[in-house]
């Protein structure tokens, strides 16, 4: 029950964790490693983005911040809490929220203000608070005028964001989205990104996106790689980005932007540093153009 | 063919009836139908019929939408019918060779018809005035007190609200399927009953299938928010006893006493009706 005193909402050291496979008669075969010695920290308030493609531990991770899976080795602490510690589990849902990849699998209520008031309800804030949290979150993320609505008539971004609402209405200091942008149109995908931007920045909620659209990541305050149940490569998303063959080596891909720059800069084109966006790609192209006098302005 | 699936057929409004607490409704109804089988003379269904009309018309929806909830037991109705009017002994009024109908007969199959559309209408009248939500929520708090004897009532309650939510889901998701297999060649709606049935197992067992991972990931989502049963939790939507309430349950109360005063002092003499 013990808390550590610590700025760090995440603290994971030497993680480690095990699935064991079952044959179709049911018995216990190979033991799979899904995480092999991770050192994780987070600070609270940083927006971090986890890179991986499928089977590289992402998301058995995600579960760990949960305490939804406990370390079969290692230590890790959420908010303080130890996750070994069964006591704890509920102190530390609490305190880390999560969002899953299938929008239409985690809503629990027929309605979108009872969704929201789900995880209020289980922690046993009384009536009065509840609806003032509920309206609290459901503006926070844009849903408040459909609240009255089922959730079966919403877009996918619509679901996801009244799933945000639901982790947000519980108060966190985290949010972990488990790849929650995965089953969404880019329309759908932006809504959320924006949403959880927008939180992380105004109510300075540590916010770890699971992802593998790069797009997304190109936000975030750190970037962290896995492959094989590894943490392979740690930093900021320029930094991370700028190593475009390596990237490559664990079968992940740049942004586009990112890319092109990346092909033109090796065909000889003066482009210095790594670019992100589209639009510093555009300004990137537009200063080299100036300076070397070689075409037109390019323009959008 | 799945769009026709509708449970809990909610009309929308704003009558004193839909405001009614659903533990209430529950109790009417369930006084209603026992009533119906206690006190089974024709001056009781008189004034059944009767209460049945007001609260129809309290309701305000539509007898047009009422009167659907009739079709469904349309055949089952004809049969009985069909079976008490031939089937039972007593003073022949008609006879064919062997077949025969009797004064008895007649009474029990206008008793039964009229038993059988009573039931239904009454309680179609609660499914129409309640959202499923509100039912589930009257179900547990009204019968919390068989917790006290071990019964899972919240467990229930939670089961079914999120089986309500879940069955749009999966008819959508047996939908995809269905074009799903039609597109590579099944047939679902050509042959018999017994063919017919057979090209559904195919469609069965992938439903069976993504409903359990389904099932899964929905657990998961639920523990993540800190679901931990029934103990120690609050309500958003409490349900609270309002003096309308009350009201409706002296009604209720009056409804039966009065019905069982016609049971018992009221003998209408009528031909062929019971």
């Amino acid at each position: 029950m013990a808390r550590k005193k610590t700025d760090r909402i995440i603290e994971g050291h030497d993680l480690s964790f095990h699935y064991t496979v079952y044959d179709s008669e049911g018995n216990p075969g190979e033991r799979r490693t899904a995480l092999d010695g991770v050192d994780i920290d987070v600070q609270q308030g940083q927006f971090v983005a986890i890179l991986g493609h499928n089977g590289s531990g992402k998301s058995t991770l995600a579960r760990h911040l949960n305490a939804l899976l406990v370390p079969d080795g290692g230590t890790l602490y959420v908010d303080g809490y130890d996750t070994l510690d069964a006591g704890n589990v509920w102190k530390i849902r609490q305190s880390t929220g999560m969002v899953f990849q299938n929008p239409d699998n985690q809503i629990i209520a027929s309605v979108v203000e009872e969704d929201v008031g789900f995880g209020l309800e289980n922690q046993g804030v009384p009536t009065a608070d509840i609806w003032k949290r509920v309206e609290e979150a459901l503006r926070a993320v844009g849903m408040w005028k459909m609240r009255g609505r089922s959730p079966n008539r919403l877009s996918g971004g619509q679901k996801q964001r009244v799933a945000i609402a639901g982790v947000i209405a519980m108060h966190p200091k985290c949010i972990v989205l488990d790849e929650a942008t995965a089953m969404l149109d880019p329309g759908g995908r932006k809504e959320v990104i924006r949403t959880v931007r927008e939180l992380n920045r105004t109510e300075n909620v540590t916010v770890i996106l699971i992802t593998h659209y790069m797009e997304e990541a190109v936000f975030a305050d750190r970037v962290i790689v896995m492959d094989h149940g590894k943490v392979v490569m740690g930093g900021t998303p320029r930094e991370i980005f700028s190593q475009v063959e390596k990237l490559k080596s664990f079968r992940l891909d740049v942004p586009q932007a990112t890319l092109l720059a990346w092909k033109l800069k090796q065909r000889g084109l003066p482009i210095k540093d790594t670019v992100l966006t589209i639009d510093e790609l555009i300004e990137a192209l537009n200063h080299g153009a100036a300076e070397n006098d070689l075409t037109q302005p390019v323009s959008r | 063919m799945l769009k026709e699936i509708t449970i809990g057929q909610y009309y929308p409004g704003t009558s004193i009836l839909h405001r009614l607490d659903p533990r209430v409704k529950l109790l009417g109804t369930l006084v209603f139908i026992i009533c119906l089988f206690a006190f089974g003379t024709t001056a009781a269904y008189i004034v059944a019929g009767v209460a049945l009309a007001c609260m129809i018309t309290i309701s305000q929806v539509p007898l047009s939408f009422i009167l659907r909830g009739l079709r469904m037991v349309l055949i089952l109705m004809l049969v009985t019918a069909l079976f008490n009017l031939f089937l039972t002994p007593g003073t022949a009024i008609v006879q064919i060779w062997k077949i025969r109908i009797t004064v008895e007969g007649v009474k029990m199959a206008v008793h039964m018809v009229f038993r059988l559309s009573f039931l239904v209408l009454g309680s179609s009248i609660m499914t129409l005035t309640t959202t499923p939500n509100q039912l589930t929520d009257g179900l547990e708090k009204g019968l919390g007190w068989m917790k006290k004897i071990h019964v899972p009532v919240h467990e229930i309650a939670m089961m079914m609200s999120i089986a309500l939510r879940f069955i749009p889901i999966l008819t959508d998701e047996a939908n995809r399927i269905m074009s799903a297999q039609e597109a590579r060649g099944a047939d679902f709606h050509s042959g018999g009953i017994v063919k017919r049935a057979k090209a559904l197992i195919p469609l069965l067992v992938p439903l069976f299938v993504s409903a359990f991972r389904r099932a899964n990931d929905l657990a998961l989502a639920m523990e993540a928010r800190g679901y931990h049963g029934g103990v120690g939790r609050t309500r958003m939507k409490p349900l609270v006893y309002r003096r309308r309430d009350f009201a409706a349950y002296l009604v209720i109360a009056c409804f039966a006493v009065l019905m069982f005063l016609a049971w018992r002092f009221i003998h209408l003499e009528l031909p062929f009706l019971p």
